[in-house]
């Protein structure tokens, strides 16, 4: 797959996989990876930066003796994804209507 | 190279960062490693990469939030990327790329800054216009600014010298004034009180010097400090978009030709200029506050 992909667009998808629950690293990497093709080294940054911006927060929780770092989408983190999504689909649309010439397909 | 080698070389690379962020680093990717299980330890390692790679990463992604946040403290709204960036969000031919990362999230802290795009524009049609005045003008101005700051520091010196050399007279003076109470007692105290009040005086003269001297450089340590920063900034996108590998137009950003500070002579390589300003952010702001993390 040779689009690469923005680093908007990876904060949208780390907030609205958040949106529908907190979860920890591991997890929240394996399902980018499902839609888009990253490296596991892309999400950290990410995660650091949308924790400073105030959109996600974390707590730990311990599992088999050790630590495990969740984390959760914020008030703001819940609004900049909804703003998001809204973006996302006009820009979805026009793309859409360009690459199909016309024909939208969704 | 094992899990315990790749985190331990990982952790070396990281040193200049604060304690906390190297540890939380640490912490998540020790945990990616514990979640995906001992049997897939090469294949994290395969897929993650050098630590190295990692290190450069996430060392870019904190002097760019480092960068906002000392932008933003100092209020600065200015020139906004909203027309640059408006479109470019959602770039396809940009790879991840952190230097965006402030502008994507369409943050109203987003600092002033222009795309590379737009750097490239200025560069290229102010320097066809103004080079022939700008250059030179450059130049008188780096002249003037390094007359100035040598003028004050030899001033600076000339003071302390000139203090110093009349605490020595003044000491001089009770010691003489000590021998000649053998003699003409009132004479004697006299001279003695000039000597005394002469070093207290002169003490104080040497003391405000100091601190004048003090305030001085450090304000011109800021402006340097902030000179790199800028610097490391524009070469943060250069590396990021060499290190995708990114086929995204602007190439590197065109240093605009309008006179800058005049502390930018030195052009370290891109990955020193990484390494320095994280370097000077970490050392001079510590307690800078960028890590408001909600833990």
């Amino acid at each position: 797959m040779s689009f690469q992909i923005g680093s908007t667009l990876l904060d949208a998808c780390v907030l609205s996989v958040l949106a529908k629950g907190d979860t920890y690293g591991y997890v929240l990497t394996q399902t980018m990876k499902q839609a888009i093709d990253i490296s596991e080294s892309t999400l950290y940054p990410v995660l650091r930066r949308l924790q400073k911006e105030g959109h996600l927060r974390t707590y730990d929780e311990p599992f088999q003796g050790r630590n495990r770092r969740y984390y959760a989408i914020t008030e703001t983190g819940t609004a900049k994804y909804l703003e998001y999504k809204k973006e996302w689909t006009e820009y979805k649309n026009k793309l859409n209507s360009l690459l199909n010439g016309g024909e939208d397909s969704e | 190279m094992n899990r315990k080698e790749f985190l331990r070389k990982l952790q070396l690379e990281l040193y200049k960062l604060p304690r906390h962020e190297i540890d939380d680093a640490i912490a998540y990717y020790n945990e990616y490693f514990e979640e995906a299980g001992p049997d897939q330890e090469q294949a994290v390692i395969k897929e993650l990469g050098t630590p190295s790679k990692i290190a450069t990463q996430i060392k870019a992604d904190y002097a760019v939030r480092q960068l906002e946040s000392m932008e933003s403290n100092r209020g600065n709204r200015a020139g906004n990327n909203a027309g640059a960036n408006a479109g470019g969000n959602y770039n396809t031919g940009g790879g991840y790329n952190p230097g965006n990362a402030g502008n994507g999230s369409g943050n109203e802290k987003a600092p002033g800054k222009l795309s590379a795009a737009w750097w490239v524009v200025i560069g290229i049609v102010g320097g066809i216009f103004a080079a022939p005045v700008a250059i030179p003008v450059a130049f008188a101005l780096a002249a003037v600014l390094i007359g100035l700051f040598i003028t004050i520091v030899a001033l600076l010196l000339a003071g302390l010298v000139t203090a110093i050399v009349l605490i020595v007279l003044s000491i001089v003076a009770v010691i003489v004034g000590l021998t000649l109470l053998a003699t003409s007692g009132p004479l004697a105290v006299l001279v003695i009180g000039m000597g005394l009040m002469g070093i207290s005086l002169m003490a104080l003269f040497t003391v405000g010097i100091v601190a004048l001297s003090n305030l001085f450089f450090r304000f011109i340590a800021r402006k340097h400090r902030e000179g790199q920063v800028k610097r490391a900034q524009r070469k943060l996108e250069k590396l990021q978009q060499n290190a995708q590998g990114s086929q995204s137009a602007p190439a590197s950003p065109a240093a605009p030709i309008a006179p800058e500070t005049p502390t930018a002579q030195e052009t370290p390589t891109a990955m020193e200029s990484i390494e320095a300003p994280a370097d000077t952010i970490v050392e001079s702001e510590p307690k800078k506050g960028g890590d408001n993390d909600e833990q």
